[in-house]
């Protein structure tokens, strides 16, 4: 049999020193304790505020990033000039697409030239322009994808109408839109 | 965890404020989806037309200066857009319009676009992005194709 360890608070410090220096030690860690007692600080009021920030930045941040855009080049004036003095430079007539204010205030009234229906609204007016183009794959179609196309908006024509006639032209599959000649 | 969260605080504060001082506030043309390409942030300045009621603007917004809608407001704009295509002959303009707005006003918009590039030197390809929200989100890929147009 072996002797128990002398003092019976002894096991509960995690001390190999087992010297003369052992209830020194002992004071020294319950003053940390109750220093460190004194000087915690409770971080769960702060961490709520923090996610709380976290949403609403996250919240107003996706607002913002629901904007998408309709590309476009446009040439320089400069180009056009050198294009229209062009000896071989052919001479395309652009489909012309109107775009006036109507009586109805909720939509504009879409003209095309004459041999095309009339659409009576975007969804109408993408599927004639659809099936006006042509193709490797189509037959019957009138014209190329970069066939030139002239959005003429009348000067008091809402800029939803116009941007609709362009996004609509895009969905078509035409590749060359230009605004302009419309008052 | 902490630190994470702080350095995502920062950076959605930094973003959003950004937003706000380049975006005016106004209601943008929607579109059904299928040609329009998500909004790049890759060397672009905004654009801004100024509602105002009755389809009337309140001049143009770029980079928190505000052009007149004058003749002579859109000469200085199309000053000022040179000035941004002789740094950065890439630049893209994305133009923020109001849905109601009458194409009267935002056409000078566009047409100063062509002129700055020409004040510019020529080397400058104006590229002009129309500011769009969709009508749903889409679920395909876009089908955007790099669009050839000018205001003429």
């Amino acid at each position: 049999m072996t002797a128990p360890p002398s003092g019976g608070s002894e096991g509960a410090i995690p001390c190999a020193d087992r010297g003369p220096h052992r209830s020194r030690d002992r004071r020294a860690l319950l003053r940390g304790d109750r220093e460190r007692a004194r000087i915690s600080l409770s971080i769960t009021p702060m961490i709520d505020v923090v996610f709380q920030l976290l949403i609403y930045f996250l919240l107003t941040a996706g607002l913002v990033a629901k904007e998408r855009n309709l590309r476009a080049e446009m040439p320089p004036e400069s180009a056009e000039a050198a294009a229209e003095s062009d000896p071989f430079a052919l001479d395309t007539e652009p489909l012309v697409i109107r775009v006036d204010p109507s009586l109805d205030a909720a939509r504009a009234r879409i003209s095309l030239p004459s041999g095309l229906a009339t659409p009576r609204d975007l969804a109408e007016l993408e599927r004639i322009l659809r099936d006006a183009r042509f193709d490797e794959t189509r037959t019957g179609g009138l014209f190329p994808a970069d066939h030139p196309i002239r959005i003429a908006a009348a000067p008091e024509a809402r800029w939803e109408d116009v941007v609709g006639v362009f996004n609509a032209v895009i969905a078509a599959g035409y590749r060359s839109v230009a605004f302009g000649g419309g008052s | 965890m902490i630190d994470v969260t702080f350095l995502l605080i920062v950076f959605f504060a930094l973003v959003s404020r950004m937003s706000d001082s380049e975006r005016a506030d106004m209601d943008l043309a929607s579109v059904p989806p299928g040609a329009s390409a998500p909004a790049a942030a890759d060397s672009r300045v905004i654009l801004n037309v100024i509602p105002a009621s009755d389809g009337a603007i309140g001049g143009y917004r770029m980079q928190g200066s505000v052009f007149d809608a004058t003749p002579d407001g859109v000469a200085r704009l199309a000053e000022a857009l040179a000035e941004l295509y002789r740094r950065n002959p890439n630049l893209a303009v994305n133009l923020r319009a109001d849905r109601a707005s009458m194409y009267r006003w935002v056409e000078p918009a566009m047409r100063a676009t062509t002129t700055a590039a020409m004040l510019a030197g020529g080397n400058a390809l104006p590229r002009l992005n129309l500011v769009v929200i969709e009508d749903a989100p889409s679920t395909a890929g876009s089908t955007t194709t790099n669009t050839t147009g000018g205001a003429r």
